[in-house]
C-alpha cells in the first residue's frame, strides 16, 4: 500500500463559483481523510463513519450541483452535457455505497483501487466537468444580470 | 412709637408776647394805681394846694424883710432856691407893672408877665394886688394851681399901700406834686402793692417759663438723655408747630430714628452675630479639622519615622549640593555606612561594586554620585554591593531629584535602595516555574505559546508541515478518585516521561494541566510521519502503569491532531482545533486519535442541509416503499414481500436507501422514517390482503428504533389502526444487530411482538456484526443469509460451506433461514438442496412499486423446471 500526498485543491482547481468551491474543498478534506484512515487500517467505526460522511457529503453535493445544471442547461447541448455530468455523480456515489457496504460486511477493500478511483474522479470531474459547468453558471449569471 | 397725648407747648413767640403782655399789664395796672392815688382822693390836693401856699407863704416871709425887694439880691436866690422844688413849675416875683422881676427861668427879666406866661390871669394879679390877698387860681386840667400872693415890704399888707405891691406868682405842679404826695402819703401801701404785683408777674412769669419753656426743655433734655442711655421707645410725645413742640417732634423723631436704626442695628447685630457663629463654628471645625490634622500629622510623621526607621529599604535625602540630610537605619546598613564611617559607605577602597551583569562598578558609577551631580532621576538600577559582613548583596536604586515645583529647580534628592538579593536569586526559578509545569518539568502552557509561535514561523518559512497534538488521559479521573491526587501526580509524571520518550529529539512536549498535554511535531514530511509517532505515543502510553503499588492498565490516551499550514490558523486556534478533534477521538471510543477537520463548519452545514432535505422530503412524500418478493423454496409460492426504501430525489433521481440511510442511522429522524415506512407497509399489507393475497411485509427497521422503550406498544397502535380483522404477518429486519446489545430485555419485546404476528429477523446474517454469538442471545425466527454469499457460492466453497453451516444452526434452533441476492437458477438449486426455506432475488424479481408488485404478483407462476422436486 504505497502512501500518496494528500490531495490539495490549488489554483488551478477552483471553478470561481464559491459555494462550488467551498463544497470541493471539503469534498478533498474527506476524500483525503477516508484515504488516510482505509491506509492505515484504522478503526473500522471510524472509517465508516468517515465513508458515511462522504456518501452524505457528495450527495449534499451533487444536489448543489445538479439543481444549478437544471437551472442553466438549456440548450440541448448543454443537456447532454448535464446528462454526463450527473453520471459521473451516479458513478461516484455508486462506489462510496459499495465501499460502505464492503465496510458494513467486513469484505476485502482494495484500497489502492479504490482510492485511485476517488482520487482521478475528483480530479477530472473538478477540474472538467465542474469547471464547463461553473463556466456555464458564470456565463448565464453575467448575462442575467 | 405711640406718642402720650401731652400738652404740648405754645410757641415761645407767644409766651414772649404773653411775658411781655403780662408786663404791660402790670405796668399799666402800676400806673393806673398811681393816677388813681393822685386823682383821689381831695384831701391829697387840698394838702397839695396847702402846700403851694406854705411855699409861697415862706417866700413872702422871706422877701418881706427886705426894703427895697427888687433891689435885694437875697430875693432873687430864694425865688431861684424855691424853683428847685420839683412841683414848682414856675416862681416869678412880678412888679406893680406886671412885670417879671425875678423868676425861676433868668431868661424872662423885665419880661411882661402875659406874655412869658402862657395861663398867666391877669384878672386874679390884679385881685391880689388890689386886695392884698392871695388869689388861687385852679387851671381847668386839674394838673395845676397858679397862686398870685401879694408881697408888701413890711410884711404887713394893710401896711402898705393898696395896689402898690409886687405879687409872686406860683404855678404849681399838682400830678407831680401829688404824686410826691403819693408818694409819700401811699408810700408803703404803695410799695406793697407794687411789690405784689411784681411777684405775681414774676411767679406768673416763672411759671409760664418753666411750665411752656423750661419743662418741655427738660421733657426734651430728659427724652435726650434717656435716648443717649439707650431707652428704646421713648419721645416726648410732642405735637404741633411750636418750636419746642418742633424740638421735642425733633427729639422724638431722631429718637425713632435712632430707635429703627438701633433695631436695624440689632437685627444687623444678630444676623452679624449669627454669622459670626456660622464663622465661629466654622473656624472651631477648622480648629479641630487642623487639629486633627495636625494630630494626624504628628502621628503620619512618627508612623513614617518609625517606617522609615524599620523598613529594611534604604531611604536618603540629600539637598541639591550633595549633602546628605537624612539617612535611615535600612541605608545605612545597605550601604555599609556604619562599617566604612563615610557619609556614602564607598570611599576609596572601601566595598566594591558591580553591574547588574556582574561588571565592576566605580564609585563614579554609581547613580547615585551620578544624580547628585547631573540631577536626572534614575529608577530601578540593580547593583551589587559586596558587603563586609553578609557577602554580596544585589539592591535597586531609584534615585530621584525634588524640585518644589513641577518642572522647577531641584531643590533636594530622595534616593531609595532595596535589597533584592533574595528576589534575584528566586528570579531563575521563577523563570523556571513560569515557563515550566512544576509537576513535570514539561513546558507549560506559557512556553508552549512562545514555541508555537516560533514553529509556526519557521513551519511557514521552510514550507513544512507542524503536527499540534492535544492528548488527553482516558481514565485518568477514576485513578485520583481512586487512590488520590498524590498517586495521580504520579502517574502524570510518568505519562509525561513516556510522552517524551516516544517523540523525536526536538519534539516539544507541554503539559497544560490536569492530564492535558500537547506535543508539536515540526518538520513532519507528512502524515504519516505525524502517525507513526502517535501510534508509538498511544501504545506506549496504554501500557500498564504502577499506582500506589497496583498494576493499572486501564489508561490510554485519546488525540486530536490539526495539521499547519493546512489549518492555517494562529498558534490559539490551533490548539483548540486540535482540541476539538481529541474530543471527537474521545467519543469514538478513546484511545485514538482524530484529525481535525478544517472544514469542520461546511461538513456541519452539509450535515444540517441533508437532514433538513430528508425532513423535506418526509413531508412532500418523496419516500415510497419498493416491494421485493420472498419464495418459498419448497413450493415457489409468494409467501411474503420485503419492503424496500425509496427516496424520489427531484434533483437526484430515484435513491436507494445505502445513499441515504447512513446521513440519517444517528440522527432522530431515523425514528420519524421508520415509522413512515412501518406505516406504509402495514397499508400495503392490507391492501394486499383486501386483495386476496396473504403476504408476510419484511420492513427493514433502525435499531434506533427498536431502542425506543415504547417501540412494541407504538406498533401495536399502528397495527389497531391498520388492522381489518384478518390476520396477517409483519416480519421485522434488523440490519445492525450489534445494536440491539443496548436494549434492556430484547426477548421479552420479541415475545410481545409475537403475540402481534410479528416476527424478527436478523439480516445479512454472517457478515459483519451478525455473530453465532447474537444468534444464541437474539430470540430472531428467522435469519437472512447476505447477498454477498449467495453470490459467490458456486465458485467459492468457502461460501457454500458457511451458507450450510447457517442452514444448519437455523435448523438446530429453530429458525427460518432465508437467502438473499438470488440471482440464477443454479443458486436457486443449489439453495434448494441445502435445504434453504425462502429466497428473494433478481431471479424472480427486482424491487418494484406496489402497482408493479401487484402486476407481477397476478402473473407470476413457478418455473416448473426450477420446483418440481
Amino acid at each position: 500500500m504505497k502512501y500518496t500526498r494528500p490531495l490539495v485543491l490549488d489554483e488551478s482547481a477552483l471553478t470561481g463559483v464559491e459555494e462550488i468551491d467551498h463544497q470541493h474543498q471539503h469534498l478533498l478534506n474527506l476524500i483525503n481523510h477516508t484515504h488516510l484512515s482505509l491506509l492505515k487500517n484504522g478503526s473500522p467505526v471510524n472509517t465508516r463513519s468517515l465513508v458515511r460522511e462522504l456518501l452524505g457529503y457528495s450527495i449534499y453535493h451533487f444536489n448543489t450541483e445538479e439543481s444549478l445544471l437544471k437551472q442553466y442547461a438549456t440548450t440541448e447541448e448543454e443537456k447532454a452535457e448535464a446528462d454526463k455530468h450527473i453520471s459521473q455523480h451516479r458513478l461516484f456515489s455508486q462506489r462510496v455505497v459499495l465501499l460502505q457496504e464492503k465496510l458494513v460486511r467486513r469484505q476485502f477493500i482494495d484500497t489502492d483501487e479504490l482510492l485511485s478511483f476517488l482520487t482521478g474522479w475528483i480530479n477530472d470531474h473538478v477540474l472538467l466537468t465542474d469547471k464547463a459547468l461553473a463556466g456555464l453558471i458564470l456565463d448565464r449569471q453575467k448575462s442575467e444580470s | 412709637m405711640p406718642i402720650e397725648g401731652r400738652p404740648s407747648p405754645p410757641p415761645l413767640r407767644f409766651t414772649l408776647v404773653l411775658i411781655v403782655s403780662i408786663l404791660i399789664i402790670a405796668h399799666l395796672i402800676l400806673e393806673k394805681a398811681l393816677e388813681v392815688a393822685f386823682e383821689q382822693p381831695p384831701r391829697v390836693e387840698k394838702h397839695q394846694i396847702q402846700s403851694a401856699r406854705q411855699l409861697i407863704g415862706m417866700v413872702q416871709q422871706a422877701l418881706s424883710s427886705d426894703t427895697a425887694i427888687a433891689e435885694s439880691p437875697n430875693a432873687e436866690q430864694i425865688i431861684r432856691m424855691q424853683g428847685a422844688d420839683s412841683n414848682v413849675e414856675f416862681l416869678a416875683l412880678l412888679n406893680q407893672r406886671g412885670e417879671i422881676v425875678f423868676s425861676t427861668k433868668n431868661t424872662d427879666k423885665m419880661q411882661p408877665a402875659n406874655e412869658v406866661i402862657t395861663d398867666f390871669d391877669a384878672d386874679a394879679y390884679q385881685q391880689a394886688k388890689s386886695e392884698q390877698r392871695m388869689v388861687i387860681d385852679k387851671s381847668p386840667s386839674g394838673k395845676s394851681i397858679t397862686l398870685y400872693a401879694p408881697l408888701s415890704p413890711s410884711g404887713i399888707a394893710n401896711e402898705s399901700k393898696p395896689g402898690q405891691s409886687d405879687v409872686l406868682y406860683l404855678n404849681y405842679d399838682l400830678v407831680r406834686a401829688k404824686r410826691d404826695a403819693l408818694r409819700e402819703n401811699l408810700a408803703l401801701s404803695n410799695w406793697l402793692s407794687q411789690t405784689a404785683i411784681l411777684i405775681l408777674s414774676a411767679v406768673l412769669i416763672i411759671y409760664l417759663l418753666n411750665h411752656w419753656v423750661a419743662e418741655p426743655l427738660r421733657r426734651i433734655g430728659k427724652t435726650v438723655s434717656r435716648v443717649a442711655k439707650g431707652d428704646i421707645g421713648v419721645a416726648t410725645g410732642f405735637q404741633g408747630s411750636s418750636e419746642l413742640a418742633l424740638l421735642g417732634m425733633g427729639v422724638d423723631s431722631m429718637s425713632r430714628e435712632i430707635d429703627a436704626s438701633k433695631s436695624a442695628l440689632v437685627q444687623a447685630n444678630l444676623e452679624l452675630e449669627k454669622r459670626v457663629n456660622e464663622r465661629t463654628e466654622h473656624l472651631e471645625r477648622e480648629i479641630r479639622y487642623r487639629r486633627n490634622l495636625e494630630r494626624a500629622l504628628r502621628i503620619h510623621e512618627r508612623q513614617m519615622q518609625t517606617v522609615f526607621n524599620t523598613v529594611s529599604e534604604g531611604i536618603a535625602l540629600w539637598d541639591a549640593e550633595g549633602r546628605l540630610l537624612y539617612a535611615n537605619p535600612g541605608f545605612k546598613k545597605l550601604l555599609c555606612m556604619e562599617q566604612f564611617g563615610c557619609s556614602v559607605g564607598f570611599g576609596e577602597n572601601s566595598i566594591k561594586l558591580v553591574t547588574e551583569d556582574g561588571d565592576p562598578l566605580s564609585l563614579a558609577e554609581f547613580p547615585i554620585t551620578k544624580t547628585l551631580s547631573d540631577l536626572k532621576a534614575r529608577e530601578g538600577v540593580i547593583i551589587g554591593i559586596e558587603q563586609p559582613d553578609s557577602g554580596q548583596r544585589w539592591v535597586t536604586i531609584n534615585v530621584i531629584p525634588v524640585t518644589e515645583v513641577k518642572g522647577g529647580a531641584v531643590t533636594g534628592i530622595v534616593s531609595s535602595v532595596s535589597d533584592v538579593t533574595d528576589l534575584k536569586y528566586h528570579e531563575n526559578q521563577l523563570d523556571q516555574m513560569a515557563h515550566f509545569d512544576a509537576l513535570t518539568g514539561l513546558p507549560n502552557r506559557r512556553l508552549l505559546h512562545d514555541r508555537m509561535q516560533q514553529l509556526v514561523e519557521n513551519t511557514r518559512r521552510k514550507g513544512r508541515i507542524l503536527a499540534v497534538c492535544y492528548l488527553d488521559l482516558d481514565g485518568f479521573k477514576h485513578i485520583n478518585d481512586t487512590y488520590g491526587h498524590k498517586a495521580g501526580d504520579g502517574l502524570l509524571v510518568e505519562a509525561a516521561s513516556r510522552f517524551v520518550n516516544c517523540v523525536r529529539a526536538g519534539d516539544t512536549v507541554a503539559r497544560l494541566g490536569g492530564d492535558e498535554f500537547v506535543i508539536l511535531l515540526a518538520n513532519i514530511e507528512d502524515e504519516t510521519e505525524c502517525e507513526s509517532i502517535l501510534n508509538r505515543v498511544l501504545s506506549s502510553l496504554s501500557n500498564p502503569y504502577t499506582v500506589a503499588g497496583n498494576i493499572e492498565s486501564g489508561i490510554t490516551v485519546s488525540a486530536g491532531i490539526t495539521l499547519y499550514p493546512a489549518d492555517n490558523r494562529d498558534p490559539d486556534t490551533l490548539l483548540r482545533h486540535a482540541d476539538q478533534a481529541m474530543y471527537a477521538a474521545k467519543r469514538s471510543g478513546k484511545n485514538r486519535y482524530h484529525w481535525f477537520d478544517p472544514n469542520l463548519e461546511q461538513r456541519l452545514l452539509a450535515r444540517n442541509d441533508s437532514l433538513n432535505d430528508i425532513a423535506r422530503a418526509l413531508s412532500q412524500r418523496e419516500f415510497v416503499l419498493h416491494y421485493q418478493p420472498k419464495i418459498r423454496c419448497h413450493d415457489g409460492a409468494v409467501v411474503g414481500a420485503e419492503a424496500l426504501l425509496r427516496w424520489q430525489h427531484p434533483v437526484l433521481g430515484t435513491l436507494p436507501p445505502a445513499h441515504f440511510i447512513p446521513l440519517v442511522e444517528e440522527h432522530d429522524i431515523a425514528l420519524e422514517l421508520g415509522r413512515y415506512v412501518i406505516q406504509e407497509a402495514l397499508v400495503q399489507a392490507r391492501a394486499w390482503l383486501q386483495q386476496g393475497h396473504f403476504l408476510s411485509v419484511g420492513i427493514n427497521i433502525f435499531a434506533r428504533q427498536l431502542q425506543q422503550p415504547n417501540f412494541a406498544e407504538e406498533l401495536e397502535h399502528t397495527l389497531n389502526q391498520i388492522k381489518t380483522g384478518q390476520r396477517f404477518s409483519i416480519d421485522l429486519e434488523i440490519v445492525e444487530s450489534a445494536a440491539l446489545e443496548g436494549i434492556r430485555d430484547f426477548p421479552a419485546l420479541v415475545r410481545r411482538c409475537e403475540a402481534m404476528d410479528v416476527t424478527f429477523s436478523l439480516d445479512d446474517f454472517g457478515t459483519g456484526y451478525s455473530t453465532l454469538d447474537h444468534l444464541r442471545r437474539i430470540p430472531a425466527q428467522s435469519l437472512k443469509i447476505d447477498r454477498s454469499f449467495v453470490n459467490d457460492l458456486l465458485s467459492n466453497s468457502e461460501d457454500r460451506i458457511l451458507i450450510e453451516a447457517t442452514i444448519g444452526l437455523g435448523r438446530a434452533f429453530g429458525r427460518k433461514v432465508i437467502a438473499e441476492g438470488v440471482e440464477t437458477e443454479e443458486q436457486l438449486r443449489w439453495l434448494r438442496a441445502a435445504g434453504c426455506d425462502e429466497m428473494q432475488g433478481f431471479l424472480f424479481a427486482r424491487p418494484m412499486d406496489s402497482m408493479a408488485f401487484l402486476n407481477w404478483l397476478q402473473q407470476y407462476r413457478p418455473s416448473t423446471g426450477w420446483f418440481d422436486s
